[in-house]
């Protein structure tokens, strides 16, 4: 059967992050706590709660970790209208023997909205330690932290004005260097039927960063993700709202030097129904996973012809899974998430080396 | 209207025009998804479809009709009895017991007649029943009932209020304080036993409801739901509109936070408010609110498309289970043929998906993250039962799953042969096994530069060639071909793996390559080249033995042969063989070829392969046309990012692009790396896209902590750039003038060599300032020791020894030889009146280094 491990969050979970090697688990709710998890063995123990914190004063929407470049940091933004930067610190130890105690220190606190903060992503690790937030009063603020070993002073770069309360924001994660940095973001309010999906990008020329495309989205939207590009030429941007649409961004060269992006939608999904809450790409950016209001998580993959297929739906909880192709539900035999990491045994050992230097 | 019992686990009240029937669920253990009963009814209720989602069974076991049309009821708290309220029309309040031990028939009606309209019973003081009424000018609109006092009197009746007012709705807070939505004006608060009466004026009248914490006060009015928190009643806390006027609203029993609200417009979708950071904390700040829709029927419709005849239309009545935790309700729903559906279901929790790294998906709610179970394949292979297995695994597939096995495998790391085998893609190993053919002729520049075609000016660049009329050598049919032959081409042909075909070489390699290819099986491959290479003959010869040894394509290959050997230049035969349908595509390619002149059968047939048909271009185009060809072929090489496609390009800008091609079309980015990495020139090593190819798999490499693969790949980029040479990052400056001294010393040498000289550099090149002297020959550090001077170690290299070395600490030193000599016997500093343990500081350093000189030899 699936693993089952008890968060004992006394409300709803709003987001859940991985770190970047995959080995930590940061959750955040309305409890307005975060908690860290850890794996007891590699790879396929059971999650443990290393750390669990009250961290703001309101909910907690979203939670970004850092490169771990940049040491063990976790950005969280808060309806309490603040984004808190959090790094993890061993404290004296003790005695020489034991493990030095570990603690989450609040490095800084951002106060500039006035309003609740929705979302807070750091940037690709190109960029340096940059984190830009979004806020119900729709401005995007882009911080940097020009030392980065000193994580407690962040300067506010750029305030994107966007107009209407943001709900989402999404760095582009382009390592290709002829990419200019990008952020998409996205608003949930249910009115009107004006756009609510923006992408900007910043011009190195003008040293600031400017509306591209507004994305024909008219349902609210609650969650946006760029997939990881893995060397295309085009951009892929999930949004979840009423239902599921995938866009391609594919840059239009121009002489003038101001970019354009031929926006596609390639492909839409109803199955839902109801709103998704949430949609997240594989490291890959080859299959989506969506949470809707239905309790479902569908999974979809593309194919090879780039189209996106349902290939698993899954309601935990009645704990079956059933597969499209298949409309009858099975029981599950003993799942297993030992096949991936056999695969990564041999690698361990140097693993830890190499993170300890 | 549905109503559950508050007290008892399984059994719920439904009220139906003028019947009130009693149910029982009854849940069973196995667990399926969705299951659907008939069961026996109710008389007046045409017929009852239940579901559930939790194979819960559904008993009918009583009900009770002698009721006027129903308006409201409201099932008690009691805990041994099934007492209902029913409210009428007529004002008549009945209440029955379901119990059959208990007699209990107790009737109220109102002074005047009206409608009655809402009904509440108080939890603490079980027999209290508040009973609400329309607007009479004489009348009482709320009384309260002790119903333990029995029939209505002076004495039963506990409580008349509002006069002349009319009471929407009421219910009991958990202080036996009545809270009554009254005259469309104002929600009253009433402590009965004081007396005290608090009014807060708005037009929300209607549901009223109180959270199970007896915190907040719900109430709607039209299409707007107010949400009240009681300790601050004057202000609601939040406002909602929906789309529809309302129907009802009701919180959830067992969660507190959660509201349901049922619009009358005959939809099957359910809104729900979940309400949040409400919990503990004091503030009303971190109250938010969050708006979901569900559709329970529409969830179940589309997971038995085949099993639901009967299609809800509307939902009409819903009713939270008092009990179980996870947030479970009936609803019930009408549909076309007039009979109703009631279904148990969940409310699904909110939750979030995440993918990590290993594709794996986790689901957190706010009580528990769980995985999505990939399935194993089953343990024993004969059961075939599970049809489901073949996808079930939904990791299964994915390209990030290719990749590490790829980079498990050493994928890019070896020769390109065993990355073919390692691709694990039949195109991709034979593009593999294309490169391996061109990096043996040490040649990337790709067949478009060899040929000396420009794809950008349309003039021809093509070396002019040489134009021969051949007969089919073997096969005497007076028909005649061109072809053309330059060096250029015959080097193309053999990029082609068309090496050893000399056309004069009747017996040779051809051949024997031909044999190869029908050991394989291969033979209508074999055909086409005996054919290409004008052997008709030989051609029929391989398609005959094919057919003797190929069982079940034995007729379609004899037809061939035959077909073949009666080749001439009639145009019967060859109108037969264009109008032909094979199906396989060599021989449709030498039908073509022996039938078109223009050969497009060929050059067009995606079934041959790019490097056949670019060899088969290269003998029978003329320059015009094959310079046309290949720009053709690299256009839509590009276009469909085929990577053999490369074998034209070669290493250059279109092959950079046409990689792109590939990436866009299969995000395989691990191969477009690897090959750019491999086969680029240097100047096309720094292109953007190549560089960001190389990053992005370092990245996946690293998030996936493969980090000793990553750095062999690391190591593979580094030494393909090995020409370069590194850069001396170590000076030696001289103390006093602070200039380099071995960069001078390299000049001096050169000089200095011209003149026969070896030696004398004791003073710095610069300055002219003396070099420090080794301590312990004396000799200004720099000068070459003399070639028979006493060498008793067996350090090899020349340039070591003689050059300095010095105490990290004292500072003295010397020649490398001499100072290792002295400190294989002393520990102790050489300089005299020095005592530096200048050996014991750096033993372990030392140890380590022996170690490894042992290791090395």
């Amino acid at each position: 059967m699936s693993s089952i491990v008890h968060t004992e969050h006394r409300d709803v979970i709003h987001d859940c992050s991985y770190d970047y090697y995959g080995q930590r688990m940061a959750t955040c709710s309305s409890d307005q706590t975060i908690k860290i998890w850890e794996q007891n063995e590699k790879g396929q123990g059971q999650w443990i709660v290393s750390a669990s914190w009250k961290a703001h004063s309101g909910s907690i929407w979203r939670l970004s970790w850092a490169h771990p470049e940049f040491g063990s940091v976790i950005a969280s933004a808060s309806f309490d209208r603040t984004a808190s930067v959090w790094e993890e610190t061993a404290e004296q130890k003790p005695t020489p023997s034991s493990t030095p105690a570990k603690r989450w220190i609040r490095r800084t606190n951002l106060v500039d909205s006035r309003t609740s903060v929705t979302d807070v992503k750091f940037s690709p690790k190109n960029l340096g330690l940059v984190l830009a937030t979004s806020s119900s009063d729709g401005i995007i603020r882009i911080y940097e932290a020009p030392d980065i070993c000193n994580l407690s002073q962040w300067t506010l770069q750029h305030e994107i004005l966007c107009k209407l309360p943001l709900s989402s924001l999404s760095w582009n994660p382009s390592l290709f260097r002829a990419h200019a940095p990008m952020i998409a973001a996205a608003s949930d309010v249910a009115t009107s039927n004006e756009p609510k999906v923006f992408v900007f990008e910043y011009s190195e020329l003008n040293r600031r960063w400017t509306k591209t495309e507004s994305i024909n989205v008219t349902e609210p939207v609650h969650s946006i993700e760029f997939a990881p590009n893995v060397g295309r030429s085009y951009h892929i941007l999930a949004v979840a709202s009423k239902d599921v649409s995938i866009f391609n961004l594919k840059p239009i060269v121009e002489q003038t030097g101001t970019s354009r992006f031929e926006v596609s939608q390639a492909a839409q999904f109803n199955d839902n129904f109801c709103t998704v809450w949430k949609v997240t790409w594989n490291v890959t950016g080859t299959m989506l996973a969506t949470s809707s209001d239905d309790g479902y998580v569908r999974i979809w993959r593309m194919n090879y012809q780039k189209l996106f297929k349902c290939i698993c739906s899954y309601k935990p909880d009645s704990s079956s899974v059933s597969h499209p192709l298949d409309s009858q539900t099975a029981a599950i035999i003993n799942s297993t998430t030992t096949k991936f990491f056999k695969k990564g045994v041999g690698t361990f050992v140097a693993s830890n080396q190499i993170q300890q230097h | 209207m549905i109503s559950y019992f508050k007290n008892s686990k399984d059994k719920f009240a439904l009220a139906t025009g003028s019947e009130v029937s009693l149910f029982q669920l009854k849940e069973r253990d196995n667990v399926e998804d969705f299951r659907i009963y008939d069961d026996p009814k109710p008389q007046t209720i045409n017929q009852i479809k239940f579901i559930s989602q939790h194979n819960s069974t559904l008993t009918y076991l009583n009900s009770e009709k002698r009721y006027q049309y129903i308006k409201c009821i409201a099932t008690s708290f009691h805990e041994n009895e099934l007492l209902v309220a029913t409210g009428q029309v007529s004002g008549k309040v009945m209440i029955v017991d379901f119990e059959p031990k208990n007699e209990i028939n107790l009737e109220f009606t109102p002074r005047q007649n009206r409608p009655s309209l809402s009904l509440a019973w108080n939890e603490q003081e079980q027999n209290l029943l508040a009973m609400g009424f329309d607007k009479n000018k004489f009348d009482h609109s709320i009384s309260v009932w002790d119903i333990s006092r029995g029939q209505p009197s002076e004495s039963s009746i506990v409580n008349l209020i509002g006069l002349s007012e009319s009471a929407h709705s009421l219910c009991w807070d958990s202080r036996k304080n009545l809270i009554a939505g009254m005259s469309s004006k104002y929600i009253k608060f009433m402590d009965l036993r004081a007396n005290q009466v608090q009014t807060v004026n708005t037009r929300a009248v209607c549901g009223l409801t109180i959270s199970s914490n007896n915190r907040l006060l719900a109430s709607y009015y039209d299409n707007v739901v107010n949400i009240f928190d009681l300790r601050k009643f004057t202000e609601p806390l939040n406002q909602f509109q929906l789309a529809n006027n309302l129907a009802q609203i009701s919180w959830c029993s067992s969660s507190q936070n959660c509201l349901l609200c049922l619009q009358k417009d005959n939809s099957l979708t359910i809104n729900i408010i979940d309400i949040h950071g409400n919990g503990t904390e004091e503030d009303n700040d971190s109250t938010h609110f969050v708006k979901r829709v569900i559709a329970p029927f529409e969830i179940v419709d589309r997971k038995n498309k085949h099993q639901l005849q009967t299609k809800a239309t509307a939902l009409e009545n819903i009713c939270w289970h008092p009990k179980i935790s996870s947030n479970r309700m009936i609803c019930s729903a009408s549909n076309s043929n007039n009979s109703i559906l009631l279904m148990e279901f969940d409310v699904p929790q909110r939750r979030i998906a995440v993918f990590d790294k290993w594709n794996k998906v986790y689901a957190p709610t706010h009580n528990e993250i769980r995985d999505i179970p990939v399935s194993s394949p089953p343990s024993s292979p004969t059961n075939s039962t599970n049809s489901w297995y073949p996808n079930a695994n939904y990791i299964d597939g994915d390209i990030s799953e290719l990749f590490q096995q790829r980079i498990l495998q050493d994928y890019g790391q070896m020769d390109f042969e065993r990355n073919a085998k390692v691709s694990m893609d039949s195109t991709l190993a034979s593009v593999w096994k294309m490169l391996g053919q061109m990096s043996a002729q040490d040649c990337f520049i790709g067949l478009r530069t060899i040929l000396g075609i420009d794809s950008k000016s349309n003039e021809l660049t093509i070396a002019q060639s040489a134009v021969e009329t051949r007969s089919f050598q073997d096969f005497p049919s007076g028909a005649t071909i061109r072809i053309y032959k330059s060096e250029e081409r015959e080097f193309a042909k053999e990029l082609c793996g068309w090496m050893n075909f000399d056309k004069n070489d009747m017996s040779g390699n051809l051949q024997m390559y031909i044999e190869e290819l029908c050991k394989k099986k291969r033979f209508t491959r074999a055909a086409m080249l005996a054919v290409f290479h004008l052997k008709i003959r030989l051609a029929c010869d391989i398609l005959g033995r094919g057919a003797n040894e190929m069982e079940e394509e034995k007729s379609s290959l004899r037809m061939s042969a035959i077909a073949l050997a009666g080749y001439n230049t009639g145009s019967v035969w060859k109108l037969q063989c264009s109008s032909a349908q094979i199906e396989d595509a060599y021989l449709r390619a030498i039908f073509s070829f022996l039938s078109d002149d223009t050969y497009a059968g060929v050059l067009y047939e995606d079934g041959v392969s790019i490097s056949d048909r670019m060899a088969f271009a290269c003998t029978f185009l003329s320059d015009r046309q094959l310079s046309e060809y290949v720009k053709h072929m690299i256009q839509n090489c590009i276009e469909r990012g085929d990577l053999s496609g490369l074998l034209v390009t070669g290493a250059t800008i279109d092959g950079i692009q046409l990689l792109q091609a590939f990436v866009d079309r299969t995000d395989d980015v691990q191969t477009a790396a690897l090959i750019g990495q491999k086969i680029l020139p240097a100047d096309l090593q720094t292109d953007n896209r190549l560089q960001s190819w190389i990053a992005i798999l370092r990245n996946l490499m690293n998030t996936w902590e493969m980090f000793e693969k990553r750095a062999a790949f690391d190591i593979s980029i580094a030494s393909a750039r090995t020409s370069q040479k590194i850069p001396k990052s170590v000076f030696l400056l001289c103390s006093f003038c602070g200039k380099s001294v071995s960069a001078a010393a390299i000049q001096e040498d050169a000089r200095v060599r011209n003149q026969m000289q070896t030696s004398k550099l004791s003073s710095c090149p610069n300055c002219r300032k003396p070099l420090p002297r080794c301590s312990l020959c004396l000799l200004h550090m720099g000068t070459s020791l003399p070639s028979n001077f006493y060498n008793p170690t067996n350090i090899k290299s020349r340039n070591i020894k003689s050059w300095f070395t010095w105490c990290q600490s004292c500072r003295h030193g010397g020649h490398l030889v001499h100072i290792s000599e002295w400190f294989k016997k002393n520990t102790e500093c050489p300089v005299t009146n020095c005592n530096c343990n200048c050996f014991l500081i750096d033993l372990s350093l030392l140890k380590e280094k022996k170690e490894n000189d042992t290791d090395g030899h």
